[in-house]
């Protein structure tokens, strides 16, 4: 039984990118994701599916596992169809109409949902509780098998704040811990768009009331929550983002950070507090200190430079790999290219061995896979990385751990001899040789393993 | 630089140390929305029009129950959305809104909503009631039951349609809805169950009612109300409760109308006088999952003043007899079902149907089963509106001047337990079962006598076994009905007229000290069921004749009896003492 990390919203879209980049990276394990949002072909939607642009199914893969966003009602069935027609057939029961006149106002029963739930939590609510056993089946099926389940959302739209709260009552409970990272009002819209939805006024609205739904109904299913929201007088660092109509790409803030660092840390602390239903909040002095701050479990318990430090020299080895120069220089050992047939140890024996169990013929293809895989890695790493320089600001300098130094200091050279030295043993493949891709995925996990924080010299 | 908190109106430093700390802890023994800081409340924003109340804000299906929550735990008494409650509340009680449940199961949409939350899948809708003043009033839906806040209004109705109910309440006597909500209120505190503090629902019904005292007997409640619903409201009960609705002489025509005939008919019983139907019992039909109470079943709606017909015989039917069904073994269903027995339906009426309601508060235990009985005259005092009905047996443990009673248990012929119960009188008002027995054994004690001035008419012998007055009409009933002592509907009213009137016509202090005297060492040496009932019949008549009787003044004394004689009442022994030895030729 692993975790599951169910999404909904922009803000659980965010909230799952971040986590999918600290999976990567292994500050957090991996878990399986599920993602609720009516939007499932945006900037924002696209790059967590792809994972920045570097899932291609082969050489690229998704750090968690991932199928893909669950509009919360069936897209296909009806077109443009207005809130009411998903529940008033065309000559609907008395007892349906009478219920649903009583239930909502005109204007929400007219709204067009495929654009949305326009601040509506109501509408939202509505169309999950719907659908929930039907069109999201999958998710209550991952649930089941999940031991620990973290619902994040916001609770200032329409579509989180309508679902979260939905969510978390319809989840199965037995023998889980269900942990809710929820989002206030965190972000501005801008004023005026043509299409703008929803306005700040809507979001402290939708804010309020959702709070005290939450607190009166949600908040006592959970194991705990953590809630995350812009304070009145904020830092100068970690202003609100402004949201505009239209744009629906990646806002990379410091607060997806925190609501992934909610994954690592609520489950400790509430199961030492014992006291279930409980409240969380972060607290902010510098965004700098998140790197100071501990992650991981408690056998691989790091601070977040650790884990930076160590993709940062893995990425480095990674691009060197998958280089044009590096796959040269392996197909001149493999002698797939003329020339002198130097020492395989340059290029990693064990890294030369399994590709010397592929067939001849195949050696030079599979070693360019190999490389493809490295090189999606590297930009695996690359997507992560700078996303937390952009939410931190720029790892620090005097934070490099030895390691890394010696690899930005030695350049190819150095890398050339971690190779050597991490790669020197072949991989245990059996009787078959898995596909490239799978073997360059476990040269990679060796690098990942083999890193030492105080270098190879 | 100064460590802050990341939440939105949140001036407080962080109490912990670290990134994450437990901001706001919970107790799940005690929850309390008083965690939710002020500032974190729902504004709610006025409304001169519903159009523009923003339920839709709350993330739940049932948007609207929680805006009329919010506004009533909020305190803004003065929001639009609290005028309509109060509508409602007093449409309601004042019968101009009906109160249907319906399973929201049985629709597409319904299945929806049950499936969000559970607690509304018996759900109410608030309807207008038309009448010839206020026809326009028909068919509309005004609201919705919750188990918060109790009723919401619909959002959909115009200010228009409000206007029509509001006039509706305006022509009614409002007084009358208030009082029955007063009582109800006082009954549900009685019993510890009213804390306006933690459940909205009684908060708003709380600022309804004001500070109206109740009735002392809630008699409003009692005997002029039915009850609605059921709506499952929380509340420390566990139970859904049941409404009031003010209806006059409810209770009573309820009862005189189960003198008439019962027939299982669709979804329901309906009872019939010698005229037509005017009463139903809803019984519904529930499906595997269902519940039959939370559906409605028992709820009980009088269509029409029941007739007084010359062959109803002032019986209620409530067991099956001469091959007609009663109500006991038509009700079977729902009665295994629901909890509770006769002391806590006493107790909590209010959360019991009128078809278990009615006959228990009124009929005591006789009302929910066969195993206790009452004498016929008592019965009778159920049809008084002003009568406080009939005792639980519970109840005779504490003698007083307005309460006296005494409970016989026994086995009937089938060797079943049973309890006949014997009022003299209860919460003031009369009824003379005890009196009108002693009077019985008194003038078969007497009529031994030779005495000249005896003035007291008849006297009874035993005759064949069976005890009968100086007409040779039995006194008692055949003996093969279960309740022993019921009089002959011959001897009957002329034995309960007497003893309603004053006993000073039968003081004969030497021969009452005796019989007195006789009775008590009858049952001084017989421990039988019987022989005490007769002795306190005998305590109560003479304390009839004697109004001015002190418990240690009159001197229980004489000779004993001249002459006992059994006699058989089903198949319990009852042991007659006669003054004096029967005269020589009798």
């Amino acid at each position: 039984m692993g975790d599951m990390l169910i999404a909904i919203g922009g803000t659980g879209q965010h909230t799952a990118l971040a986590v999918s980049r600290l999976v990567f990276l292994g500050v957090l394990p991996k878990m399986r994701l599920a993602v609720i949002d009516a939007e499932n072909s945006n900037d924002l939607s696209l790059s967590l599916s792809s994972f920045g642009g570097t899932v291609d199914g082969r050489y690229g893969l998704h750090p968690l596992d991932f199928e893909r966003i669950h509009a919360p009602f069936d897209k296909a069935a009806r077109k443009d169809p207005k809130f009411q027609d998903l529940f008033l057939s065309q000559n609907p029961l008395p007892l349906d109409r009478e219920v649903f006149e009583l239930s909502f106002d005109e204007v929400s029963a007219g709204i067009l949902v495929d654009e949305g739930m326009f601040g509506r939590p109501s509408v939202g609510a509505t169309i999950f509780s719907q659908n929930k056993y039907t069109q999201l089946a999958d998710i209550f099926e991952g649930a089941q098998d999940a031991e620990q389940i973290f619902v994040t959302g916001s609770m200032v739209g329409g579509t989180g704040a309508g679902i979260i709260h939905q969510l978390v009552s319809a989840l199965p409970k037995e023998g889980k811990r269900i942990y809710g990272i929820v989002f206030l009002r965190w972000f501005n819209a801008a004023s005026g768009g043509k299409s703008q939805t929803i306005s700040d006024m809507t979001m402290e609205r939708n804010m309020r009331y959702g709070l005290d739904y939450f607190f009166k109904d949600t908040r006592p299913r959970l194991k705990a929550s953590l809630l995350i929201g812009m304070p009145d007088k904020s830092p100068p660092e970690i202003t609100p983002i402004t949201v505009k109509a239209g744009e629906l790409g990646e806002k990379s803030h410091y607060f997806h950070l925190l609501a992934a660092y909610g994954l690592s840390r609520l489950p400790k602390i509430s199961v030492t507090e014992q006291e279930n239903g409980s409240v969380y909040a972060a607290s902010y002095e510098d965004k700098m200190k998140m790197y100071d701050e501990v992650w991981g479990n408690e056998e691989n318990a790091k601070p977040l430079s650790w884990y930076v430090n160590r993709a940062l020299f893995v990425q480095a080895v990674l691009n060197y790999a998958g280089s044009d120069h590096f796959v040269h220089e392996v197909e001149k050992r493999l002698g797939t290219v003329t020339g002198l047939l130097t020492s395989p140890a340059d290029v990693g024996t064990g890294l030369h061995s399994t590709i010397r169990q592929y067939k001849r013929s195949v050696q030079t293809e599979r070693l360019k896979e190999m490389a493809a895989t490295w090189r999606a890695l590297a930009k695996q790493y690359e997507f992560s990385l700078t996303w937390l320089d952009k939410v931190l600001g720029r790892f620090p300098d005097v934070a490099y751990l030895p390691s890394y130094k010696e690899v930005k200091k030695g350049g190819d050279p150095f890398i050339a001899e971690v190779i050597q030295t991490l790669w020197r043993e072949p991989l245990d493949t059996g009787q078959e040789v898995p596909p490239a891709p799978v073997v360059a995925r476990q040269f990679h996990r060796k690098l990942v393993e083999g890193f030492k924080a105080e270098g190879l010299k | 630089m100064q460590r802050i908190v990341l939440l939105p109106d949140w001036n407080q430093d962080p109490t912990w140390e670290g990134v994450i700390g437990n901001a706001i802890p919970f107790d799940a023994e005690k929850p309390s929305l008083a965690d939710v800081k002020d500032d974190w409340q729902p504004e709610l924003q006025h409304a001169d029009d519903i159009d523009q109340v923003e339920a839709f804000a709350f993330p739940t299906p049932f948007a609207w129950a929680e805006m009329m929550a919010a506004v009533i735990r909020q305190g803004d008494y003065d929001h639009l959305l609290f005028k309509y409650y109060e509508q409602l509340v007093l449409g309601v009680l004042l019968g101009h809104l009906r109160l249907d449940v319906v399973d929201l199961k049985e629709g597409e949409f319904g299945r929806v909503l049950a499936g969000a939350d559970d607690r509304y899948r018996y759900f109410g809708t608030l309807r207008g009631r038309g009448t010839p003043e206020n026809r326009d009033l028909e068919g509309l839906v005004f609201g919705g039951t919750s188990p918060d806040c109790l009723f919401w209004p619909a959002p959909r109705r115009t200010e228009g349609e409000w206007r029509l109910l509001r006039e509706a309440i305006r022509g009614s006597n409002q007084d009358l809805g208030f009082q029955l909500l007063a009582d109800y209120r006082d009954l549900i505190a009685s019993e510890r169950l009213w804390e306006p503090g933690r459940y909205v629902w009684m908060k708003g019904l709380d600022r309804i009612a004001g500070d109206r005292p109740p009735d002392p007997a809630h008699n409003l409640f009692h005997v002029h109300s039915r009850l609605v619903g059921p709506v499952a409201l929380d509340s420390a009960a566990a139970k859904p409760f049941y409404f009031p609705v003010y209806e006059k002489d409810f209770a009573a025509h309820f009862l005189r109308s189960l003198t008439g005939s019962l027939k299982v008919e669709g979804r329901g019983i309906g009872v019939y006088d010698q005229h037509r139907k005017c009463v139903e019992v809803a019984l519904p039909t529930v499906p595997a999952d269902g519940d039959l109470v939370r559906a409605g079943g028992g709820v009980v709606r009088l269509l029409h003043e029941p007739s007084r017909g010359p062959d109803s015989g002032g019986t209620i039917h409530l067991r099956d007899e001469n091959g007609t069904r009663g109500l006991f073994s038509l009700v079977q269903d729902l009665r295994n079902v629901m909890e509770g027995d006769v002391v806590a339906i006493k107790r909590r009426p209010f959360l019991f149907p009128d078809v278990f309601r009615v006959p228990v508060t009124r009929l005591g235990e006789a009302g929910l089963g066969t195993e206790v009985s009452f004498s016929p005259q008592a019965y009778e005092l159920t049809f008084d509106p002003d009568s406080p009905g009939l005792p639980l047996a519970s109840e005779l443990e504490q003698i007083s001047d307005r309460t006296d009673g005494v409970v016989l248990s026994y086995r009937d012929e089938r060797g079943h337990l049973r309890r006949a119960i014997y009022i003299d009188s209860y919460a003031g008002t009369p009824v003379g079962d005890l009196k009108a027995l002693g009077l019985v054994l008194w003038l078969y004690f007497v009529s031994g006598s030779k005495n000249s001035e005896d003035k007291e008419g008849s006297k009874f012998e035993v005759f064949k076994g069976k005890l009968v007055n100086d007409e040779g009409t039995p006194v008692f009933k055949n003996q093969d009905v279960t309740r022993p002592f019921d009089f002959n509907e011959e001897v009957a009213p002329d034995l309960y007229t007497k003893v309603r009137a004053s006993g000073t016509e039968y003081r004969r202090l030497a021969t009452q000290q005796r019989f007195l005297k006789a009775y008590r060492d009858l049952a001084a040496s017989d421990d039988s069921n019987v022989a005490q009932l007769c002795y306190r019949a005998a305590r109560s008549f003479a304390r009839w004749v004697w109004p001015e009787w002190q418990e240690k003044a009159f001197i229980e004394n004489g000779h004993p009896p001249r002459h006992t004689e059994p006699i058989k009442l089903g198949n319990l022994t009852v042991t007659l003492l006669k003054d004096e030895p029967v005269p020589v030729g009798r």
